[in-house]
């Protein structure tokens, strides 16, 4: 087993009043991917931007091993504390048509991380985006061009990019195939794995597609209503699921055999 | 219908070929979708000319503001001609002299056009001496005659010419419609974006003061300050002081908008995306979230124009803002303002005129700029 | 009385955009069986919602129907062409909501936020049948209860935000049901919904069905989803249809390489730990683009191939 990379404990987050997110703690291995599963309320996308700051948790600790190998606590980081850790963690969004800053090209657009944390000079900033433009599989003549003169797919290969750039160490991938078409969605897939050995990246993938956490993912969280449900190993959750929920869910998958009648179990009978 | 805004740009046909459309930037995109707007394009190519003539309306204008011509009180406006009584063709343009009878039941004057005598119009012609923009005499006009006098606008009923007064009169009123929006603009976006920004109990206190300030009665309050302003002041500083009370109510509105904007963009997957990438303040703001409202910004002020300009001019008309020798349009119409206007001098509306085709073209330009603002906005979802 | 309720033969329409025109359908030919259910697949840009709203005759302009036919041939009244009905004609009004309706991806778009949810079923009643407000009530609950709504009661004097998004759906499904239509389009109805919810709502879409022995035009970008409710599928892409046939011959045995490319595509069971297959890499060589006409297979499947691509598949058939 790999040492850990991400750890939360005990993790609370409402709004107004309204629970979000409830004692949720998990544990991230490096270079694996970790699965979030569940509905909408679930709390699976809470629970990421918790763990990437992009919100702050009420209670709870997240610790995360640095590059330096040292662990810092992030849930009490300032917002300025946090920038310098930001390089190390990334965020690939759903929607690759919000995501994007409309008035910028694709090279100011993946140039910015680098600016930000005041990386390389003109020249060598110009290498390191072409260097991970060329890894996205898309063309230089891109560079020149605005979001909107590309389709769903190549904009959330732009978009990785743009996480990819700084090198991070834990990739948060929030739906990051869920608005895409499925032939868009298998390559998409294919690249986030290839470059996760290249990188040996961690990911954090949240999606309700099960279908799609079963393929990527090693070991998955089912959350309901801002709980963790059960975790496990895919293998384990999927072949001996212990929970009604997780049964629940799986039973409603439709299956592209017309052999394979979609059978989902009675919510009201298991009493969720 | 979503499927088609869906496709990537270049599955579409176009008239430019998907190379260039390709590497096409938001502003040429907007530029494309402005310049289909017909009368906004119109609208702009009206208020250029305005604004140009405003600022050389000494040169354009044949006259001075309060040159009198005693021999033409109260009279029309003037035919320009090619050709003359007998149908002969003359290359120069010329105007007739007028012709003055007192109509003996209404003892009013009464003029009509003295084919007799004719006056040829020279253009860039010397004539009066003026002081242009304050800093050199000059006394080259666009148009004039060598001998006796034009009024193309007529003239007053102290015999000044209507369509010099007219110009002069739309640099004061035209500025201050530029003046008023740009201090608008200021406090309204510093105001809204700190509000918007900084949120919390900041974000409440100034959204009290815009309700307070957005439900006082406009004219009741313009009237009142601009009745207070000092009568010794000179026509400069009643000039600004009128500009700041028309921008005293104009900014609440506009700081409400940005304010409203700066929360939404604040939640846009763009902005949370630069946040995460470890981007500061400031350059969150300036480099991601202004740049998507400017173009809203410069909408909203081409549409406050013409209410700045409105609001001089009733002033004006109501005596209580600008004060003759003043020149400006508001100033004018009060000239206007009796009901035998109507019959006897109807060309003392001119500058009336001015002002609805002027707020008209400014609503034009500002729809146009509207629907051209915002790009990527087909109104088609992107699912 | 015909076999197909709708013939679709060659539809073409075409969008003015802002920079060009754009053709959403080309040459579009299909059935739609009586009292079968049939799917439409594809991905965006494929034309299938602009295939359904050509049916209602939704399509506003920029958009224009530029040629083809949509023969209806309703139970009840003698067959007419849907695409050359002129704007104004009354059976017209007929058709939407009447002879055909149509459930959509979003529940709250179609549903008023102003009115309780029994007045706009009861709506829906009144616009096309000549009965009592009293009975149209009375119509609208029982439908809500057919639909797995409880408390039909209570529920029928709740206005929408007080439903869950399923329960919406539902709704929806009893507001386009309720003049017992001929056709029912649904149009990605379950998209929007969680993957428990859409369980359910297939299955009560597939049980409806069955009941009312309506017909049913699906359009669906889930291929699971279609495994689960088509007898028949049509496969678009990029505004033609590239292969029709039953739902075992398209899913099991797909012909065209399109269709072979989206079923590999999926991530599945099999595909762990594997790369997934792309419709690149299964398509090849193949040309997309060029359009072919649709052939008829001797097992009575449709296809649009290459003559090429058609002498390479009797050969394997061998």
């Amino acid at each position: 087993m790999t040492e850990p990379l991400l750890e939360v404990t005990n993790l609370y987050k409402s709004f107004d009043g309204v629970s979000a997110v409830e004692d949720v703690s998990f544990t991230i291995s490096a270079s694996e991917t970790l699965g979030i599963v569940g509905e909408s309320g679930s709390g699976k996308t809470t629970l990421a931007r918790c763990v990437l700051r992009a919100i702050d948790p009420d209670r709870g600790v997240v610790r995360f091993r640095t590059g330096d190998d040292e662990w810092v606590e992030l849930q009490d980081k300032t917002d300025d504390e946090m920038i310098p850790l930001r390089q190390q963690m990334q965020m690939v969004f759903q929607d690759p048509f919000s995501s994007l800053n409309p008035r910028m090209t694709v090279q100011e657009i993946l140039e910015e991380p680098l600016i930000i944390h005041n990386i390389g000079n003109r020249g060598s900033r110009r290498a390191e985006v072409l260097d991970i433009l060329a890894k996205v599989q898309l063309d230089q003549d891109s560079l020149t061009r605005y979001p909107h003169a590309f389709s769903g797919g190549q904009r959330q290969r732009i978009g990785i990019a743009r996480a990819l750039i700084l090198r991070p160490k834990l990739v948060v991938c929030d739906e990051s195939v869920s608005a895409l078409d499925v032939s868009v969605q298998a390559q998409i897939i294919n690249l986030l794995e290839d470059l996760q050995e290249e990188f040996g990246l961690t990911y954090l993938f949240v999606a309700h597609d099960l279908s799609v956490v079963h393929h990527i993912c090693d070991r998955i969280l089912v959350m309901h209503r801002g709980r963790v449900v059960e975790q496990g190993s895919v293998q384990e959750v999927f072949e001996d699921p212990q929970e009604d929920y997780t049964r629940l869910l799986l039973s409603a998958i439709p299956s592209p055999d017309p052999d394979e009648p979609l059978n989902p179990l009675d919510r009201k009978s298991l009493g969720l | 219908m979503s499927e088609v805004a869906n496709q990537a740009t270049p599955a579409v046909v176009t008239d430019l070929g998907t190379e260039t459309l390709q590497e096409i930037s938001p502003r040429q995109l907007a530029w494309i979708r402005f310049k289909r707007h017909r009368l906004a394009m119109i609208s702009a190519g009206f208020l250029i000319a305005m604004y140009l003539i405003t600022v050389f309306c000494e040169f354009v204008s044949p006259y001075n503001t309060d040159t009198r011509n005693v021999k033409a009180i109260n009279a029309p406006p003037m035919s320009i001609h090619f050709f003359d009584a007998e149908g002969n063709f003359h290359l120069r343009p010329f105007v007739y002299s007028y012709d003055m009878e007192i109509n003996a039941d209404s003892w009013m004057r009464e003029y009509k056009e003295n084919t007799e005598e004719m006056y040829p119009i020279y253009f860039f012609e010397a004539g009066e001496s003026y002081h242009m923009w304050n800093l050199f005499e000059a006394e080259t006009h666009l148009f004039a005659t060598r001998e006796g006098y034009i009024h193309v606008f007529g003239t007053d009923q102290l015999g000044r010419d209507m369509f010099t007064r007219v110009f002069y009169g739309a640099r004061i009123s035209m500025s201050i419609g530029v003046v008023g929006v740009m201090l608008t603009l200021f406090f309204g976006v510093l105001i809204g974006g700190i509000a918007g920004y900084m949120g919390g109990i900041v974000d409440r206190g100034i959204q009290r003061i815009i309700e307070v300030l957005l439900s006082l009665p406009t004219l009741p309050f313009w009237m009142a300050l601009s009745a207070a302003l000092p009568v010794e002041w000179s026509s400069l500083m009643v000039y600004f002081g009128i500009t700041i009370i028309l921008s005293l109510f104009g900014w609440p509105g506009l700081a409400r908008q940005v304010r409203g904007k700066f929360l939404a963009l604040r939640e846009e997957d763009f902005v949370m995306a630069a946040r995460l990438l470890g981007a500061g303040r400031l350059r969150v703001i300036f480099r991601h979230m202004m740049p998507s409202f400017t173009s809203h910004i410069i909408t909203t002020a081409t549409l406050a124009v013409p209410g700045m300009i409105l609001g001089e001019t009733a002033l004006s008309f109501l005596g209580i803002g600008l004060r003759p020798p003043v020149v400006s349009w508001g100033v004018l119409m009060q000239q206007a303002q009796n009901y035998q206007v109507i019959v006897m001098t109807p060309w003392l509306m001119i500058p009336g005129l001015f002002v609805v085709l002027t707020v008209i073209a400014f609503n034009l330009l500002g729809d146009g700029l509207r629907d051209a603002a915002d790009p990527y906005n087909t109104g088609g979802n992107r699912d | 009385m015909a076999d197909n309720l709708l013939e679709i033969r060659d539809l073409a329409v075409e969008f003015g955009t802002d920079i060009g025109t754009t053709h959403a359908l080309r040459e579009v030919s299909f059935d739609v069986l009586r009292g079968k259910v049939t799917a439409i697949v594809g991905e965006s840009g494929s034309g299938k919602s602009v295939t359904a709203n050509c049916i209602m005759r939704l399509i506003q302009p920029p958009g224009r129907i530029t040629g083809g036919k949509i023969h209806f041939s309703p139970n009840d009244a003698p067959a007419y062409d849907i695409a050359a009905l002129p704007n104004k004609d009354p059976r017209l009004l007929d058709l939407r909501g009447g002879s055909v309706s149509m459930v959509f991806q979003e529940p709250m778009t179609a549903l008023s936020p102003v009115y309780t949810v029994g007045n706009q079923v009861a709506e829906a009643i009144l616009c096309h049948r000549n009965v009592s407000k009293e009975e149209a009530f009375e119509e609208a609950a029982d439908m809500l209860r057919r639909v797995g709504i409880d408390n039909v009661d209570r529920r029928i004097q709740q206005y929408p935000f007080e439903f869950s998004g399923g329960m919406r759906q539902r709704v929806v499904i009893a507001m386009a049901l309720v003049c017992h239509p001929q056709l029912l389009i649904c149009d990605e109805p379950t998209t929007a919904l969680d993957v428990t919810i859409q369980a359910e709502i297939l299955t009560l879409i597939r049980d409806l069905q069955k009941d009312l022995k309506n017909s049913v035009l699906f359009i669906t970008h889930d291929l699971g989803v279609v495994a689960q409710m088509a007898d028949q599928v049509v496969v678009m892409y990029q505004g033609r249809v590239l292969e029709v046939g039953s739902v075992r011959q398209v899913l099991k045995t797909p012909v065209h390489p399109y269709t072979r490319g989206l079923l590999a595509a999926i991530p599945g069971l099999a595909t762990k730990g594997a790369r997934l297959a792309t419709i690149a890499s299964v398509v090849g060589d193949a040309d997309l683009t060029t359009p072919h006409p649709l052939m008829t297979l001797a097992d009575g499947r449709q296809v649009s191939l290459s003559s090429a691509q058609l002498a390479d598949l009797e050969l394997t058939d061998d």
